[in-house]
């Protein structure tokens, strides 16, 4: 489904990626590992095009993503789940999830001056609606709670309803276990192996290694923006270099 | 003072500061999107003023309709604004931005003292019968009350809120920053205008009206930290209302001649006050 091919990043004269090649097939649980500065970050900005890339081609399905605004790609069907969630915390919560779906009613850029209220009850909003009030019941609960006012955790799960507003294929998570006590890192992970098998795909960041493995499919091994590394989860869970690099020790 | 003077001068005060909070919503609503704080927002409510009349006398147009064609008027300059100084500068600092909007400012202003004349035009008549300072709150409030529903209501609103939040957050939805920055400029102009041709009745349009509008307007912003859209009204509304006090109290000769001292006075005070919090923050930090 995404396939990144020999992609170059840079920050003005760092070069942060370098020809990074990686796939994600449908229906898969692909996670990226490495070390603090790895670019791991970097990788999923230069996907969804917030860093664009210097040179290789990313492509989504047949078509090239490589060059398009972050605001495109949501359009087609990739929808991110930015470091630090970067929900709209001044916005309630029901605010946050119809801006979820914005995408889906901008085409024409006259149609956004509508009644809020119409577009919500149209079928496909309404059952992405249901979807992720079903997967988060605390969420329709908090609906018109300021969204900066939930904990932590609910505001994870907001920054996820709120991408899967969009009705995405695919899902792209920059550590969404981060600052969450271990319960919570579990039920995160396993709601992402849930969606998966509801047919999502999935590319996801996650400091804890192990865990993360554990629900992927696949993974990748990030070394100073090259991919040294990749397997099936099996491989890379009985791999001696990973385990000592990557799996001793677990943080979030 | 006679009580009913007192009424009279607070209800021309509020009216007057309705104008000033329409042209500050104008900064208020581009600064939270662009973070540029447009110095034309004055040219907008010059050329509500002055389409207004040049519709209404020299055309010949019924008045609500002059009004509306040049409230719509100057919302099209606002636009292509936007995208012929705005837009095509993309790399550029908002501080270049902040400058670009000065030029186009004073660029506007001597195209409408080019074609139509540097005189002041003879006001336009009342909306009916003597009572301009009612129209004027009752059309303000009007807006007002779009204007929140606007914002609350549909998905351009939200998408423009969300966009003054978090830019970044914003376009991971699908927001392109660059069209809610056009239609934050489109939305400018139109608030600005309308301020322009409700005040027409009683101040002549004249090609530098925008210039004292414009800066009453900035202060009415500054009130509401260019960010707040109540505060914005609020800093309107006390401005205008302190401005027909001072008028009316009538201290000394020059009393009147004060009038337009009011706004630099509460400039002043919203600059002390803010920079006394700054330090203040910067001192428990
Ligand atoms: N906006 C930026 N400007 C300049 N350099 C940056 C920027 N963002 C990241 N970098 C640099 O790029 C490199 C890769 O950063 P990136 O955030 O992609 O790493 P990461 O693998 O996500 O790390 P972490 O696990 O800490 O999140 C780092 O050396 C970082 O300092
Ligand atoms: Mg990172």
């Amino acid at each position: 489904m995404l396939r990144v091919e020999k992609a170059t990043a840079a920050y003005g004269r760092v070069t942060v990626l370098r020809e990074v090649s990686l796939t994600v097939n449908d229906g898969e649980i692909v996670t990226l590992i490495g070390a603090n500065g790895a670019g791991k970050t970097t990788l999923l900005n230069s996907i969804v095009g917030v860093v664009p890339i210097k040179s290789g081609s990313i492509w989504l399905d047949d078509r090239q993503i490589s060059g398009l605004q972050p605001h495109r790609t949501v359009g087609l069907g990739i929808s991110y789940i930015p470091e630090g969630r970067q929900i709209f915390g001044s916005m309630s919560v029901m605010d946050n999830l119809t801006l979820g779906a914005y995408s889906q009613c901008s085409r024409n850029h006259l149609s956004t001056l509508g009644y809020i209220g119409w577009f919500l009850r149209r079928p496909d909003v309404r059952s992405n609606l249901d979807m992720v009030f079903n997967l988060f019941p605390v969420l329709r609960e908090r609906q018109r709670q300021q969204a900066g006012s939930l904990s932590g955790g609910e505001q994870q799960m907001l920054a996820i309803a709120r991408a899967l507003m969009s009705s995405p294929r695919m899902l792209l998570l920059d550590e969404p276990s981060l600052g969450l006590a271990p319960n919570l890192v579990k039920d995160i992970l396993r709601l992402l192996a849930r969606l998966r098998d509801e047919g999502f795909t999935i590319l996801l960041i996650e400091q804890d290694a192990a865990a993360a493995l554990k629900i992927a499919d696949r993974g990748y091994v990030m070394e100073r923006g090259r991919i040294v590394i990749e397997g099936s989860s099996r491989e890379l869970l009985g791999n001696d270099e990973v385990v000592q690099a990557y799996l001793g020790k677990t943080r979030g | 003072m006679s009580p009913e003077q007192f009424v009279d001068n607070l209800i021309s005060g509020v009216a007057q500061g309705s104008v000033y909070a329409l042209v500050g919503l104008g900064f208020t609503i581009i600064y939270t999107v662009t973070r540029i704080i447009n110095f034309a927002q004055g040219e907008f409510v010059m050329l509500g003023g002055v389409f207004s009349f040049l519709l209404f006398s020299s055309v010949g147009l019924p008045l609500p309709l002059a009004l509306l064609l040049a409230v719509l008027a100057a919302t099209v300059v606002g636009a292509v604004l936007y995208l012929l100084a705005i837009r095509p500068a993309r790399q550029a600092s908002v501080i270049s931005l902040i400058i670009i909007t000065i030029g186009a400012s004073t660029f506007i202003r001597g195209v409408v003292g080019q074609i139509w004349g540097k005189d002041y035009m003879p006001p336009l008549p009342h909306f009916s019968g003597d009572n301009q300072w009612l129209w004027i709150i009752g059309i303000t409030l009007v807006v007002m009350v779009a204007l929140h529903l606007f914002f609350s209501r549909t998905m351009m609103g939200k998408a423009l809120k969300a966009c003054s939040i978090n830019r970044q957050a914003a376009s991971l939805v699908g927001i392109d920053a660059r069209s809610m920055a056009f239609t934050s400029f489109a939305l400018a102009a139109a608030l600005g205008a309308i301020g322009g041709a409700v005040i027409t009745p009683l101040t002549a349009p004249h090609f530098r009206m925008g210039l004292t509008l414009g800066l009453k307007g900035f202060v009415a912003a500054a009130v509401g930290d260019f960010r707040s859209q109540v505060g914005t009204v609020v800093g309107g509304v006390i401005l205008g209302i302190a401005e027909a006090m001072v008028v009316v109290l009538d201290w000394g000769p020059f009393a009147s001649a004060y009038k337009d001292v009011i706004a630099m006075l509460v400039l002043l005070l919203v600059l002390f006050f803010r920079s006394s919090r700054g330090a203040a923050q910067e001192a428990a930090s």
